[in-house]
């Protein structure tokens, strides 16, 4: 198994990515607000109404997913970041022990 | 409501609002498009400059359904949000047309109303008078007619329009995810279900962190921590029922309950038990709720792959976790966790094997894995043959009960097994701390710690776990059986050292009751074992191993891999056990529905042995044939004589009755049979010639020592029993000879017949009817004629012969012990 990390690149990204998951969720909030609002103002048409609620819910709900998606990568890659940290650190240790 | 609303219905929907909402979809799906995740997520550019492997790979490929998902939604916003203003704009035309016609109606009625009054002053006037009146009267109201007709249809016109713009948006509207996962959810739980279907490791940690807040919350209901549970947090464990079978719901118990806890808990609730003794049923089985919910979990988390449905990254994490789990169960199974001075002491393998018991009983199907019996398992045996736990001391009344006691740690970890092939032979072929394989010292040594003692549940177990690991003929299997019939003949051979002399014999019945049939089973699979441990030249008193070589019983031959058996001693030892099979006093008649261990090995030598004897006699060759008797007598002889030996030691014992002496040897002599496809292989009239040869010998050997009243007797009529026996196998030589057609053809019987005039002695198929049917002058003939027949005269002795001379390995290899 080939194995290449920067460690510090990856709390980087995780750092990058933390503010996706607030972001993705309140825009999916909005949206869900928005098709609420869009059935009303299309109460002659019914089946738009109907379109624009099940758009608001369903986007919203797709965004509140990826969300998830992206607070998962962010507290995985900052996970990672920190423990290939750590086993370079204890690595680094065990070389200067083989040198001196 | 009024005519106008009747005619011309105004449209109530909003354009305002609806151009807000279609700015709302476009300004949503700019904002997607400023993450972090959808700008460089898709290739994992972003991720980090330099990261290769299979994390990576994981992140990479979640962080670029993710980023297409974000893309998906922002590209399928937009047309939404065209299609809403598109529909904004013809309903406010719409709104604006229906206003004007709405006021033009209202312009046509007042003008109808001033036309009406005028012609209604009309009719006042003498000169233009009624009639004119009645004809403006008539205008009018058909001009208000044809207006409110041209409205209506007008705003019937301006509808149209409106929905068909609406259709068109709708649609647009409806397709907005495009192709793809989600495409077709009607719901917000139909959109989440199916985008983490796409993001496996999203799915996996919204799942842990499920689980983790269910156990948590659990915890906090208990009111205490871990550490302080007992008793009264049974219920609450119990709550959990079915959820622990939910590999992470059982991972997250087992993660908050670590193995010294998990002990305690388990500890204080057989503790509390135990505490009061002589109450009913209900007080025994009070956490039996509990127990069942930990064993699931436990048995759950120790299965062999139970993360296989989660992403990659997330099992290989639980993996790390189980291995790490499974050395702290190793390293902290053997200590005491309960009251120290409890006898039996209850350690933290005695949890394991409460919860392994009542696991069986809550979750069929789910077996712990071959890490589990690498590790845990293995631990567990050592940590049984290094303590002095078994066999448990018997209590003093005066003494409070120990919650370990009942609990056979042993059977419980076999018992889980049994349906667990693979990890029940990784474990048997474990290696114990002094050496010895785990098989080697449950189906050996540790019997011999429990003489005298009552039938181990663990040997049944065993029994069990080896019928399913030890009957193969590969490798693997081989060497199991090895082992174990190694194992149990070293602890029959060394039971008579251990008590020193006869008692040993009765005292170790039950110990190895349990094993025997299961060892006739092993044995039959290899019959070859038997001649070549007969006819082993070295008959080595112990193994001598080459280096690396850690199986020697178990070899690769010609024709797979078999059995070697350590010496002649070892190999009576075991033949001698399977005799007694049955034979505990009093029990007799008792034991599982088999046939009795000696009935089911003689079958498989004979079958063996047969099917060899007519390979020799179809070659035709002289020695070929002369060697195929030698090892059927030896065979037979020593096969009998080994058991014989074992009964009688048991009668010497027991004064078992002769009724009851002869029930068992009739059953065996009755279970004697060849298979059908042996039958199907070999001639039927030689095939049933060996079987009565083996049968008569059975029913000889045991009602000759059976038909008095003491073993003393009994030895004292072996000279005439073996006289009875020589005599009935000579006869049974003749039949063999007379069978298999062992003579020149210048010696053709039926050509001596034409060439001596006479009644013929032979059947339909040319050769000499059996004797039991032949007249006396037919007897007289074939004895005239058989005299000039060499083998009537060879075989007949070769067979008591060897014969007599496997019986005499037997007494030899006794006797060197």
């Amino acid at each position: 198994m080939q194995l290449r990390v920067a460690p510090e690149d990856l709390v980087v990204a995780s750092l990058r990515m933390r503010d996706d998951g607030p972001l993705l969720r309140s825009l999916g909030e909005v949206l869900a607000g928005t098709g609420a609002r869009g059935g009303w103002a299309a109460c002659d048409h019914p089946s738009l109404a109907a379109a624009l609620v099940a758009l608001g819910n369903c986007a919203g709900a797709a965004l509140g997913t990826l969300a998830d998606a992206t607070d998962t990568l962010a507290t995985g890659l900052g996970d990672a970041g920190q423990h290939y940290a750590e086993a370079e650190d204890r690595l680094a240790v065990m070389g200067r022990r083989v040198i001196t | 409501m009024s005519e106008l609303d009747l005619a011309l219905p105004p449209l109530h929907g909003s354009a305002d609002v609806l151009h807000a909402v279609c700015a709302g979809l476009a300004q949503v799906a700019a904002r997607l498009d400023d993450t972090f995740v959808a700008r460089e997520g898709r290739e994992g550019r972003g991720l980090a400059r330099a990261w290769a492997g299979p994390a990576f790979e994981a992140a990479r490929s979640e962080a670029a359904v993710t980023a297409t998902t974000i893309e998906r939604v922002a590209r399928g916003l937009e047309p939404a949000a065209a299609a809403v203003d598109t529909y904004a704009a013809a309903l406010a035309d719409a709104r604006r047309r229906v206003l004007a016609l709405r006021e033009e109606w209202e312009r046509g009625r007042q003008e109808h109303r001033r036309a009406r009054a005028e012609a209604v002053s009309l009719a006042e006037d003498p000169v233009l008078g009624v009639l004119s009146s009645l004809a403006r009267l008539r205008a009018a109201d058909l001009e208000w007619q044809r207006l409110r007709s041209e409205l209506r249809g007008r705003h019937t016109g301006v509808a149209e329009r409106l929905t068909a713009s609406g259709d068109q948006a709708a649609v647009v509207v409806r397709a907005w995810f495009g192709e793809g996962p989600g495409a077709d959810a009607a719901d917000a739980a139909g959109m989440r279900g199916a985008l983490l279907a796409e993001l496996p490791f999203t799915a996996g940690a919204l799942q842990r962190s499920a689980a983790r807040d269910l156990i948590a919350n659990l915890i906090t209901r208990a009111g205490r921590p871990v550490e302080q549970w007992g008793e009264p947090e049974g219920d609450l464990v119990a709550s959990l029922g079915d959820a622990v079978r939910d590999p992470l719901v059982a991972q997250a118990l087992m993660e908050r309950m670590p193995p010294t806890l998990l002990a305690s808990f388990v500890a204080r609730l057989r503790a509390h038990i135990a505490s009061v003794s002589g109450e009913g049923h209900g007080w025994r089985t009070q956490f039996d709720d509990a127990l069942n919910t930990l064993g699931a979990a436990f048995v759950t988390v120790t299965a062999q792959r139970p993360w296989e449905f989660l992403d990659t990254a997330a099992a290989a994490w639980m993996r790390s976790w189980q291995h790490r789990w499974f050395d702290h169960l190793r390293r902290t199974g053997p200590s005491i966790v309960g009251d120290r001075l409890d006898d039996p002491p209850f350690r933290g393998f005695t949890a394991l094997g409460v919860l392994l018991d009542h696991a069986g009983g809550s979750v069929p199907g789910v077996t712990p894995g071959v890490a589990f019996a690498r590790t845990v398992g293995l631990a567990m045996v050592d940590a049984d043959r290094i303590s002095d736990d078994y066999p448990p001391q018997p209590r003093l009344p005066a003494v409070q009960g120990s919650g370990a006691e009942g609990v056979d740690v042993m059977a419980a970890l076999l018992s889980s097994l049994r349906g667990a092939p693979d990890a029940a032979s990784a474990l048997l072929l474990g290696r114990l701390g002094n050496g010895q394989l785990v098989v080697h010292y449950l189906a050996g040594e540790r019997l011999t710690r429990g003489v005298g003692g009552p039938a181990p549940p663990a040997a049944e177990a065993l029994a069990a776990v080896l019928a399913v690991t030890a009957t193969g003929c590969d490798e693997q299997s081989v060497s199991i059986a090895g082992a174990a019939l190694d194992g149990f003949g070293h602890a029959a051979e060394t039971a008579g050292g251990i008590l020193g002399g006869g008692d040993a014999v009765l005292a170790f019945e039950q110990q190895l009751q349990g094993l025997r049939y299961v060892m006739a089973d092993l044995l039959s699979v290899h019959p070859d074992a038997i001649w070549t441990t007969i006819n082993d030249p070295v008959n080595a008193p112990s193994w001598l191993s080459a280096p690396g070589d850690e199986q020697p019983w178990a070899i690769l031959g010609t024709g797979g891999w078999t059995v070697r058996v350590l010496n002649r001693s070892r190999l009576a030892a075991v033949i001698g056990e399977l005799g007694k099979d049955r034979l505990v006093p009093g029990l007799a008649t008792a034991g599982p529905p088999t046939a009795p261990a000696m009935a089911h090995l003689l079958n498989s030598v004979i079958a063996s042995e047969t099917a060899r004897l007519a390979e020799a006699l179809s070659t035709g060759d002289l020695d070929e044939r002369h060697a195929g008797i030698i090892r059927l007598g030896q065979v037979t002889g020593f096969v009998l004589e080994a058991a014989r030996a074992g009964v009688i030691a048991v009668q010497e014992r027991a004064d078992v009755s002769a009724a009851e002496r002869q029930a068992l040897v009739d059953r065996i002599a009755s279970s004697l049979s060849l298979p059908a496809t042996l039958r199907k292989s070999i001639p039927t009239a030689l095939a049933g010639r060996t079987l009565d040869l083996v049968r008569k010998a059975v029913i000889w050997v045991g009602y000759g020592d059976t038909t008095v009243g003491s073993a003393a007797r009994a030895e004292l009529n072996a000279g005439a029993v073996h006289a009875r026996l020589e005599s009935e196998l000579r006869s049974l030589g003749w039949e063999l000879v007379s069978t298999s057609g062992w003579w020149d053809p210048a010696d053709d019987p039926l050509a001596w017949v034409q060439a001596h005039p006479g009644v013929s002695f032979c059947s339909a198929d040319g050769r000499p009817l059996p004797l039991a049917s032949m007249t006396a002058e037919q007897r007289e003939r074939f004895l005239t004629w058989s005299q000039d027949v060499p083998a009537f005269t060879t075989v007949p002795s070769a067979i008591v012969a060897e014969v007599q001379e496997g019986a005499r390995a037997v007494r030899t290899a006794i006797a060197a012990r």
